[in-house]
């Protein structure tokens, strides 16, 4: 397939490589000549300097040989304009990337008609994410599956934990195995796929997958001291802060908002219902001090600034929050964030966004579940044709390579756990992780 | 430079050449020639194939190629392919020294053309075939081949392809540099077969069309006779192989987009513009001066036109074949010949030279000056078609001019001690550099190289590479930076 990035920076690079590791031909547009040479030197592709919205540009990255434009550039007009001359042009497929929730949310416009099939705003998709893990206190990370009926949770193993008693055979609650499936565990630098003899161990990060009842309560029982957040304070009130309250708004926890900027205070604040705006910098100690301490507290840093993110988040530790997150958009520092173990969460700007877009390329019948930041490989879903290998049979007599997992399944609407006895069947919407070494072995999974 | 995964690469490439001499051996054999020419193919195609073998076995590494990996690839892989090509032409005993027959080889390679043969005639056509096809894979270049027809990871394929592919800009019509390769190497054979037809259907023998179509294409220059095209006393012949000669000297993208069904960018190419206008000029003049020439060597309208434009054509693509003895013209055509040799075809042609691209844009940077000196405050931009040329482009494009024009100045004043006079010296060094092959006086046309001591063979040929590499991917390996890992 031949792929148009428009947009070089981050996300496009980031787009750019799973793509050329996909085999796609891409052409990457962007008028920073820097930052093309810098993708020319490490990848397979061919860049075309120029404003992506301008169609002597386009036409000289050849757009009507496309068959996929992709718009990621941090404009907002400039991404849907490249789409709309892509259609134009004849390109069957296009999507933008908006970061102002006025577009993806308007409902007189409609975007598919004027020519663009799928707009991503990456900030909806971020504040999903935030919401996920700030609603189920103890996760590292959250994604939905299969329409959002089943949840897959990252969560570390601590001291106390009950995970820890026994191998996975001897499981001491057989009955959450109905329930739960254990999907991965990361120790250290080493992923693995759970079996019967694997056990837990301290510091252990432990994936599983579950629907959303189910999760809840086994969190409680895998972690009891850990109670639910009372409080989220969110430092700054542009797209992502903004969209993250709304969220939270749903549930029952107390939301402070910081915005710096008066103009975008009081917009922010009529735009919120609950949410307590406060005008003032959230790296002043006052600022802080005013809302007063709380044992249960959130902090999400999501200013323009990432610098100002992390520093707000370790300023908020002091100040007794038990979580923290920041958005953070360089790569290098997201190494060290990482590594120094400073924060609890680091919002990375482009995950989310590329999960979706990844999600839109691939085919038919595969399509990347969910992309999770923490834990390599993919959870892939695929649809059991008729006459597929699988169906008919029980999990237990599968010849499943090593490496993969099925983790559940959907069947006219019902979850079913991936246990050894479910009998798959066609139609079924199987969810299946696999391991990074065990990806190239995938294909023979679709095709089978 | 990561030499494991290097000759890891050039394993892939001494097997390529390791077979198709093994071909050449066939064809020998087939034909039923002397035990010595189809057995000295043979051994030479056994041996390339076994070091191959010896060094994929002993460097299985499948790590990306850096950038220095692929100049380290493209530097030695040339000069070990060279070394393959050789052996042929020595265990046949074509040539009395081993660096005889690794300048024949190298000068193949290179599309050079310039021999140390004589009464080719005599010669088996194994051997002959061999000697053509070191100019066919060559022209296109062997290394791009391989990325062609191997599976390369993505990135590594890039570095070769920069290393080996002339001109300026490497711009590449497909996004994916595997893609690119297969294009390229599509139209080249393309024109090949087509070519191959014409003449066949033009009366030559199918042996000396498919020797001629392979040595047209890639500008080498290799004949199957002595006396060169000449030696077919057709017009119609030399038409064919002009217009094919003109063809191989443009850059390979424009042909591809032509059979796309794009024809606007080829009319609208400034770098091909000027290519045919040079050549028609130089045809014009060319034909005038021969026409007035002293009555031992004056031609008719007609006759002057027809030595003029094909020598013009051959010179200036870098061919090198000839249907006259153009050392016996008058100075004023000989001067002219040189200013063609260097400047050469397209960018991203199968062409030597500097590439009429690159002179272009320092005659546009020389006006500027000249321009700037009278009015200092002007704008002026230097332009490539409709793109703008900065600063940092135009001093790459002038300092390998620069370099170029002084690593011929270095080679000439090396040859002046080893070559029977200045001309001679010169000339030699130029054709070889410029890729062309035959110079003047006692390397001109009808002469051969065969003279020259070896010494001044190990020499040319090293320019021949360096002009075909494009000076920096051979001059990197003298660099102590281009050996650190």
């Amino acid at each position: 397939m031949r792929i148009v990035i428009i947009g070089g920076g981050q996300t496009g690079a980031h787009l750019a490589e799973k793509f050329c590791e996909d085999e796609h031909d891409v052409v990457v547009v962007d008028s920073d000549e820097e930052a093309l040479a810098e993708l020319d030197s490490y990848l397979d592709l061919l860049t075309i300097h120029g404003n992506g919205a301008d169609p002597t540009v386009l036409e000289e990255a050849d757009i009507e040989r496309a068959d996929m434009v992709v718009a990621v550039t941090d404009r907002d007009d400039t991404n849907i304009l490249a789409c709309i001359f892509a259609r134009a042009r004849g390109v069957k497929r296009t999507v933008a990337r908006v970061s102002s929730s006025s577009y993806s949310s308007s409902r007189h416009i409609h975007f598919e008609q004027l020519g663009v099939d799928l707009l991503v705003n990456q900030y909806d998709e971020y504040a999903r994410d935030l919401y996920n893990v700030l609603r189920l206190p103890g996760s590292i990370e959250v994604a939905d599956l299969l329409d959002e009926r089943v949840m897959v949770v990252g969560m570390s193993i601590h001291m106390d934990s009950p995970l820890l008693a026994n191998q996975l055979r001897n499981f001491a609650r057989e009955d959450w195995l109905q329930k739960i499936r254990f999907v991965a565990l990361v120790r250290g630098d080493q992923v693995m796929t759970p079996h019967g003899d694997t056990a837990f161990l301290v510091g252990d990060d432990v994936y599983f997958a579950g629907e959303p009842d189910a999760i809840s309560d086994f969190m409680q029982w895998a972690w009891p001291e850990y109670k639910r957040f009372q409080r989220v304070v969110i430092a700054g009130g542009g797209e992502l802060g903004l969209q993250l309250a709304r969220m939270l708004e749903q549930t029952r926890m107390q939301i402070v908002l910081i915005e710096q900027d008066e103009d975008r205070a009081d917009f922010c604040s009529g735009e919120l219902n609950r949410t307590l705006v406060i005008k003032g910098d959230a790296l002043d100690q006052q600022t802080l001090a005013g809302i007063g301490e709380a044992e249960d507290m959130a902090y999400v840093a999501s200013t323009g600034s990432d610098e100002h993110n992390i520093i707000g988040c370790l300023v908020a530790e002091k100040y007794g929050a038990r979580f923290t997150a920041a958005q953070v958009g360089k790569k290098e520092y997201i190494g060290i964030v990482n590594q120094l173990r400073l924060l609890d969460r680091i919002v990375d700007p482009h995950l989310a966004m590329i999960n979706s877009i990844l999600h839109f390329v691939r085919g038919k019948n595969v399509q990347a579940a969910a992309i999770l930041a923490r834990l390599p490989g993919e959870l892939i879903e695929l649809k059991l044709a008729a006459g597929h290998a699988w169906a008919g049979r029980r999990i237990r007599d599968l010849q499943v390579p090593s490496g993969v997992i099925i983790v559940t399944a959907l069947r006219g609407g019902k979850v079913c756990t991936a246990t050894g006895e479910l009998e798959l069947a066609a139609g079924d919407r199987v969810v299946v992780y696999c391991l990074p070494a065990a990806q190239s072995k995938m294909e023979s999974l679709f095709t089978a | 430079m990561n030499i494991k995964t290097v000759f890891h690469v050039i394993s892939w490439l001494l097997g390529v050449v390791g077979l198709l001499m093994g071909l050449c051996g066939l064809v020998s054999f087939l034909r039923g020639e002397p035990v010595a020419a189809w057995t000295a193919l043979a051994y030479s195609s056994a041996g390339t194939i076994l070091v191959a073998a010896v060094l994929w076995g002993t460097t299985r590494n499948q790590r990306v190629l850096s950038r220095r990996d692929g100049l380290g690839v493209v530097a030695f892989g040339w000069l070990l392919a060279g070394v393959a090509g050789a052996t042929p032409y020595y265990l046949a005993g074509l040539v009395e020294t081993p660096m005889a027959a690794l300048f024949e080889a190298i000068s193949g390679m290179t599309t050079t053309g310039a021999t140390v043969l004589s009464h080719l005639e005599d010669i088996p056509d194994g051997l002959l075939l061999w000697r053509a096809l070191t100019q066919f894979i060559g022209g296109m270049g062997v290394l791009i081949l391989v990325v062609a027809i191997l599976p390369f990871a993505g990135a590594g394929g890039m570095q070769l392809y920069r290393a080996e592919m002339p001109g300026p800009s490497k711009d590449r019509i497909e996004p994916r540099v595997t893609s690119t390769a297969k294009m390229l190497w599509g139209v080249y054979m393309m024109l090949t077969v087509a070519l191959m037809l014409l003449l066949r259907v033009f009366g030559m023998s199918w042996f000396d069309a498919v020797c001629h179509s392979f040595t047209t294409m890639a500008t080498g220059g290799f004949s199957t006779r002595s006396g060169s095209i000449a030696a077919f006393h057709s017009p119609a012949i030399e038409g064919v192989l002009m217009v094919f000669m003109l063809m191989a000297g443009i850059n390979y993208s424009l042909h591809y987009r032509v059979l796309r069904g794009e024809f606007k960018p080829w009319w609208k190419d400034g770098e091909l513009r000027f290519f045919l206008g040079i050549f028609l000029l130089a045809t014009l003049a060319g034909t005038a001066m021969l026409h007035h020439a002293r009555a031992a060597v004056a031609l008719s309208w007609t006759g002057a036109l027809r030595e003029a434009s094909f020598t013009c054509a051959s010179i200036m693509t870098t061919t090198g074949y000839t249907t006259a003895d153009y050392d016996q013209w008058p100075v004023t055509v000989k001067a002219m010949l040189v200013l063609l040799m260097f400047m050469g075809g397209c960018a991203g042609s199968t062409a030597g030279g500097i590439k009429v691209g690159r002179i272009q844009v320092m005659l546009k940077a020389v006006i500027r000056e000249v321009r700037l000196f009278m009015q200092p405050q002007a704008v002026i931009p230097v332009r490539m078609g409709r793109k703008f040329l900065d600063d940092e482009i135009l001093l790459a494009i002038l300092s390998f001019v620069a370099l170029f024009l002084f690593t011929m100045l270095v080679g000439v004043l090396t040859m002046i001690p080893l070559t029977p006079d200045i001309q001679t010296a010169v000339s030699a060094v130029i054709t070889c550099m410029g890729n062309v092959g035959p110079g003047f006086a006692a390397v001109g046309p009808p002469m051969t190289y065969a003279d020259i001591p070896d010494l001044g063979k190990g020499l040319l040929a090293l320019l021949m590479l360096v002009g075909r590499l494009e000076l920096y991917t051979v001059l990197a390996i003298f660099m102590p930076a281009f050996w650190r890992r």
